[in-house]
Parts: C-alpha cells; structure tokens; sequence
C-alpha cells in the first residue's frame, strides 16, 4: 500500500469516472478478495474524490464493508499529512515558440508554483522552446541548453528554483518525478604510496528536489538518507562494483544544503579500454515526516518537570533557568515503552534528525523569538527496542518567556527514488 | 635577560648538508642533535641505540623486527637522515609516518625507497604520487597529486600558524619528464575522499596535497620536485608560572620583550564544568611594535596544570576588529594550584628548502 501511495504521488493519477466510483463501491463488498483488494487499491489511488463515497460507506454499510471504508479514509487522512511533505511533481506544458527567458516565471506560474528566479543579466534573452507534460527540472535544464549561459546550481533556496549564469555542466542528468540527478565529477586515480600500486574510482552524484518536498535532511539522518548504486558497468560488460555492500553506498556530503545533497560513490577502476559506463543505476533513499506536532509549555519556568506527548515520545522539560544573557533549557525526549513495536518502527531515524530547521522557539512578551541548536546523544536500553536521548541547548531570549514551542516529527515515512544513467563517457 | 627580536623573515640555504647547520644565528640548531657514526658489520639494532642515544630521541620499534648487520658511515647528520639510512641498509625496517598511528614508529617491513629531503629536525618526503584523470563537469581536471608529509622532532615546537598545520608548502620546481614545468599549481575542488589540502596531526606531523599539471601517461618519472617549507621556529623558551591561578587575575609576568597578564581562570557562566582561563600577551612597553612574530604564535602548545600536561591546544580570541589581539583561551577540568605555560622570548620566520629527484610515477590509468 506505501509504494502504491507513493505511485499516486509521484504520477498524475488517471482521472475519475462516476461510474468508477460506483464500481468500485460495489466491489468493496465482493467476496472475491483479489477484486476487493484491487478495488482498495484503486480508490487510495483515486484518493480525495473518492472520501465521499468512503464517508458514505462507513455510515452505511455492513459492518466488514464499513471497516474496509475506514481504514481506506485513514490511508487518506495518512497521504494529506504526507502531501505537505511530498508534494506532487510539477510538469510543464508550453506551446512550441519564442519566448523572453524574463517572461519564464509568469508564464509558468501555475505550472511551477514556486519562485523561479531568473538572473535579471539574461531576461532578455529570448529561446525557442516547448514542452509537453515535461518534468519541471528537465524543463529547465532545456532553457539553460538552450540559452547557452545559464546553469542549475547545486546550491538551491529552500523556497525557490534557481537559475544562475554560467556554462551548462553538461554532466549526465536523470529526471524522477521531483527529483534531478546528476554525475558532477567522475575521477580515476592511479596512486602507490609506499610502493604499494593501487588504483581507484569514484563519482559524485547529486540530487536536487522540488521546493515542495521536504525530506529529514541534517547531520542525524546516517544511513537513511543516500545514494545506493546496484548496478554499475563499463562498455565491456564488466560490473564495476566494489564487492563490499557498504562500498556500493555513497558517503552523504554537504548536509547543509536546502534543496539537494550530494553523495561519493567509490567503484572499481575500470580497464583501460573502457571507454564509457554503460550503466549507473540505484536508488536515493529518504525519509519525510508523516506528521509534525508542535510541542508546547507554557509558562516554561514554571512547569519543570512537566511531559509532553508527540505519538510515541515523551517529552520532558528537566530544568529551565535564567541566566544573565538567556535561558538555558534541558530538555529529555525518549519513546514511550507502551507501544514497543511501534517504538522500534519509529526509532529508525535518530531523534536528533526529527527537529526540524526551527528547531525551538521561545515566545517572550517582548515579542522577540529565538533559536537553538540541539545536541543529541541517544542510547539503548539492553533490550534494544527502548531509546533514549537528552537535547540541551541555550536560548538568548530577552524578556520573560512565556511559551517554548518545539516543532517534532513524530511519525515518518520512506521513499525510494529510483536513478538510471546511461552512456558516460569516462576521464 | 631580554633576548632582542632578531631573525626576520630569514632565508635558510643549504640545509643538505648538516656542516652548515650548525652556523650560529641557525633557529633550527637547538632542536636537534647530529650523529656520527662509523661501523662495520655491527647489529642493527646496536647501531640504532646509539642513533636514538646520540640525537636523543626515541621512535617506538616494532618487536617483530629481525635486525641484520649492517655497515654505515655518518658524519653529524641528522637524526631522520641516520634512522633512514640504517633502515635502508637494514632492508627490513621503515619509519611508518602513518597519519593514524598515536606514535612515531619505526615498523618490521621491507625497505622502500622513498624520495626524500632533510633539514635539522625536519624530514621531508613525498609519501604518494598520484595520476588523476577527472572529468568535472563541465570541465576536465587531469593532474598529478603530489603529497608531501613533514615529519619533526620532539624539540621542535610547531607552530601551527596556517591552521591546522604549522607553515605552508610551496612548490618552485616541478620538471616533468620532457623538460617542461609541471607548475602552475592547479586549483581543484574538494575530491571528498582525503583533505584536499593535506592533514596536520599538529604535534608530530604534517602532509600537503599539490595538485600540479598532469605528467603525461608515457612518463615514468618526475625529474625535480623542489621547494620550500615556510614557517614559524621558535627559540629561548622561558616557563612562566602562575600559582593559585584562581585568585591571581590581573597577575603580571614579563618573559622577553612581552608582557603576560593572567586575565582569568574560573568557571565560565552555563558551564561550570568547564574552567576558562584567559592569558593576555601583548608587547612590553618600549619593545618593538608590532612583532614580525607574533605573541600568540610564541605560546607553546604545552600547557601544564599541576605538572601535567592538560592541553595542547588553545584558542586565540579575537579582538573588536576581528583580528587576533594577544588573548588565548583553553579550557580546564579544575582551578589548578600550579598553572605553568612556556613561551618562545625569540622566534624566526624561516624557508627551508627541499629536494627530490626522479620521483617514480605509479602506473597510467589508461
């Protein structure tokens, strides 16, 4: 069900008939499980215009009918709070002409709803250009092929796409749904320290996301977040995959950036004839909040002591003191034992990584907020299925603070994004 | 007694041959002690006592290691040169310098020559080659690394003024095979896999990566690979102590032509676990201003509290206009009764240089 919820979010799902609607109501009621199953599917696929029907079938429906309805509506309830994280590709339709690239961002405006930020040098430069359903960053791959001297930069704004003067890069690209990847360097080395021969290879790969995705993405993410490459061969055949699992997996670089990641991947040198990679293909893995909650104490200095829950977490503000140019906070966050499964399903991802950038803020009556960086360490129990973790930092706050407010992803989910490349030429 | 600030940018010539390192005036000279050696057919592991007896200093020896007979004939080298030489004669004995090990040793595997260049307590070596064929789009990058380690001695007192590492590197010379230079140094992006620039283990070592034009697949060899190391020496040190360091603030010491203030030393406010002290140096009235040398780089990374040795590394606090002002910071796990520092009354500017001669080429990619 994840990956097919998935599916409805990466494509545009096929438009809805009435009558399918209706089919598919009768269907939730057949006792031929694979078409009950099937019709399940479809209406998660179908998603908001198939509520009312749901609705309908949980006020009246027998009993079995009336479950299978509620648990389809939560898969709903589940894939809106997901929607804010993951939003849906953009793509871009545009009748075959001339266009200034300044008149870019009007003219696809509800097509990209994000600024598209053009470098004022070049907004009078006009290209001849047109799409059809295009993915949003091929689109603009096209306009920068096209313009001659404008480039996507790695570095993007959390909030917008970007465009820069420069020389296209020219490196391999490959388009999935929100999501650009690219080969930003391929090196082959020959070295031998101490007489020892060795030769290695390595890429860099990098992504970009849509602004509307919004992945856990900072120094805590480890191994949930990267670049798997599973198949990699030269033009003679051969695989130039390390044998060693953990070679396959590139070492995650830059976690500061907003909009995209970069990765090194190490391989095998390949033979001297080799002239090109035939094939590069893997996954990125990410992790997305399913659902953020803001945590709130009010009046901090006066409830020490006092929890909080956050789905499976507890929260717990231990000490709240005044100090001369702020307030510093401790505070105890550990995942409630009650519900151990969920605890483990839920402790994949470190706490640390479940803060989002603003992590914390303190209202005072001044009006003035402030932000502080957390400091993690985790620890099991020796069961291994309880974890727990202690997050202090130190506010500069003026004024009496009257709320602290802490913005926790209490529930995630996994997307795998599939990348293939084909054809690039070797150093 | 006031030592006057004396050796300025000084340029160190011909440091190959170890005669002319003793000349006075030489900031390298108190560092290191030469060795003198003729023998026939002795034990190598004889001959290598009497190497660490004379220079006075000792590398850990791996006990694997089975000693052969050897003949050598030193005339006041210096101490890296001699150990090279017994284990080149040894055959089956090397210095590691391996960036990860805690200690200098000396390790039970075969000889490998290595191109390398010495001065006083310093040995210099190029410890990799590295051919690089890099398409970096949208550009190409081919090149050669060349990686050059700096190893010392124990009484030479680093100082790490190009943080994290003590000086800096410059290539002069590098001659490729066919004649032409090698030079410009190329200018590459971080390549992720080792620190672009080098490492620095700070007290013990240092290696630089230069990246230079590519060297050609048909060339087997660099020619020449020189040039010089320019950094800071330190001489004349004096101890400076403190007593009872928590209630002496505003204490006063006069070492050279500086002046050393115990700003404080006491719990900083929200972490008290921690003890903050703060030196101030700056110079003494009438002495030279500013100093080619300046204060901050003459503390030595030394520090003892209480007879021991607590931190070897401390920060250097800015001032109001961002740029250094004399104040070092570190940092305690309590307010010792006794607070000694060490600090360099002169201190030189110096360029060593080095040399290397047909430096192997590992094998074409392609």
């Amino acid at each position: 069900v994840r990956r097919l919820l998935l599916l409805a979010v990466l494509f545009q799902a096929r438009p809805v008939q009435e009558e399918e609607l209706h089919r598919l109501k009768e269907q939730l009621g057949t006792e031929d499980a694979a078409v009950r199953q099937r019709a399940e599917r479809r209406l998660l696929e179908i998603g908001e215009p198939a509520r009312p029907i749901l609705e309908d079938l949980v006020r009246n429906g027998d009993v079995e009918v009336s479950e299978r309805a509620r648990q389809i509506l939560a898969g709903l309830d589940r894939e809106a709070s997901r929607g804010q994280f993951l939003g849906r590709p953009w793509t871009v339709t545009l009748e075959d002409r001339e266009v200034a690239l300044g008149d870019l961002p009007s003219l696809l405006k509800d097509q990209i709803p994000a600024p598209l930020k053009i470098p004022e040098t070049v907004a009078a430069s006009r290209i001849r250009i047109g799409a059809r359903s295009m993915e949003a960053w091929r689109f603009l791959d096209q306009v920068c092929g096209l313009q001659g001297n404008l480039t996507i930069p790695l570095a993007q704004p959390p909030d917008a796409l970007v465009l820069k003067e420069g020389s296209p890069a020219g490196s391999p690209v490959s388009y999935s749904g929100q999501y650009r990847f690219s080969i930003d360097r391929i090196t082959l080395e020959s070295r031998h320290p101490y007489d020892t021969p060795r030769t290695s290879a390595s890429m860099l790969l990098g992504v970009l996301w849509q602004p509307n995705v919004h992945p856990l993405n900072n120094f805590w993410m480890g191994r949930h977040f990267g670049f798997t490459v599973s198949e990699l061969e030269g033009d003679d055949g051969v695989s130039l995959l390390n044998p060693e699992k953990e070679e396959r997996d590139a070492m995650m670089l830059e976690v500061s950036r907003a909009c995209g990641r970069r990765g090194r991947v190490v391989f095998r040198c390949p033979a001297p004839q080799v002239r090109k990679l035939q094939l590069v293909r893997g996954r990125l893995r990410l992790v997305l909040p399913a659902k953020k909650e803001m945590i709130e104490f009010k009046g901090p200095s006066l409830v020490e002591g006092r929890k909080a829950q956050a789905g499976p977490y507890t929260i717990e503000l231990r000490t709240w003191k005044p100090g001369p140019k702020g307030v510093q906070a401790t505070l105890g966050f550990w995942i409630s034992p009650r519900d151990s499964e969920n605890a483990v399903r839920q402790s994949r991802v470190e706490l640390g990584a479940r803060f989002q950038n603003e992590t914390i803020i303190a209202t005072a009556r001044s009006g003035k907020q402030s932000s502080f960086s957390v400091y993690s360490s985790s620890h099991r129990s020796a069961g291994g299925d309880l974890e727990t973790e202690e997050d202090t930092g130190t506010f500069d706050v003026e004024g009496e603070v009257e709320s602290l407010r802490i913005p926790f992803v209490s529930d995630v989910f996994d997307v795998d994004v599939p990348f293939e490349f084909r054809d690039v030429e070797l150093p | 007694m006031l030592v006057p600030l004396t050796v300025l940018s000084l340029a160190l010539l011909g440091f190959q041959e170890p005669k002319e390192r003793s000349e006075p005036g030489d900031p390298l000279r108190p560092s290191w002690k030469p060795v003198t050696l003729h023998v026939k057919a002795a034990s190598s592991k004889v001959v290598l006592e009497d190497i660490f007896r004379q220079a006075e200093v000792r590398l850990t020896v791996d006990e694997e290691w089975e000693p052969k007979t050897v003949t050598l004939d030193l005339d006041a080298v210096p101490f890296w040169k001699a150990v090279d030489d017994l284990c080149r004669a040894d055959g089956g004995l090397r210095f590691s310098g391996s960036p990860y090990e805690d200690e200098k040793k000396l390790v039970a595997q075969p000889w490998a020559e290595l191109p390398l260049s010495y001065a006083g307590p310093l040995r210099f070596s190029v410890r990799d080659l590295s051919r690089v064929l890099e398409m970096n789009y949208p550009g190409r990058k081919d090149r050669t690394d060349v990686e050059i380690h700096l190893e010392w001695l124990p009484a030479f007192h680093s100082v790490l003024n190009e943080w994290p590492k003590p000086g800096v590197v410059e290539l002069r010379t590098v001659r490729g095979a066919d004649g032409r230079s090698l030079l410009p140094e190329m200018k590459v992006d971080r390549d992720f896999s080792r620190q672009p620039n080098g490492m620095s283990l700070r007290d013990r070592s240092a290696a630089w990566i230069l990246h230079v034009q590519s060297a050609g697949s048909g060339s087997k060899s660099i020619p020449e690979i020189s040039g010089v190391w320019r950094g800071i020496v330190l001489s004349d040190l004096e101890a400076v102590t403190f007593e009872n360091p928590g209630d002496a603030s505003g204490a006063t010491r006069t070492v050279g032509p500086f002046r050393m203030v115990l700003d404080r030393c006491a719990a900083k406010e929200g972490r008290s676990a921690s003890i903050e002290v703060i030196v101030k140096i700056s110079p003494a009235e009438g002495a030279a201003s500013p100093p080619a040398v300046p204060a901050h780089y003459r503390l030595l990374q030394s520090i003892e509290a209480d007879g021991e040795s607590k931190l070897p590394y401390f920060n250097v606090l800015k001032g109001d206009s961002g740029a250094p002002d004399g104040r070092i910071q570190f940092w305690l796990d309590k307010v010792p009764r006794e607070l000694r520092l060490e600090f360099a009354r002169t201190a030189a500017v110096v360029e060593i240089p080095f040399s290397f001669k047909d430096v192997r080429l590992p094998g074409a990619i392609r």
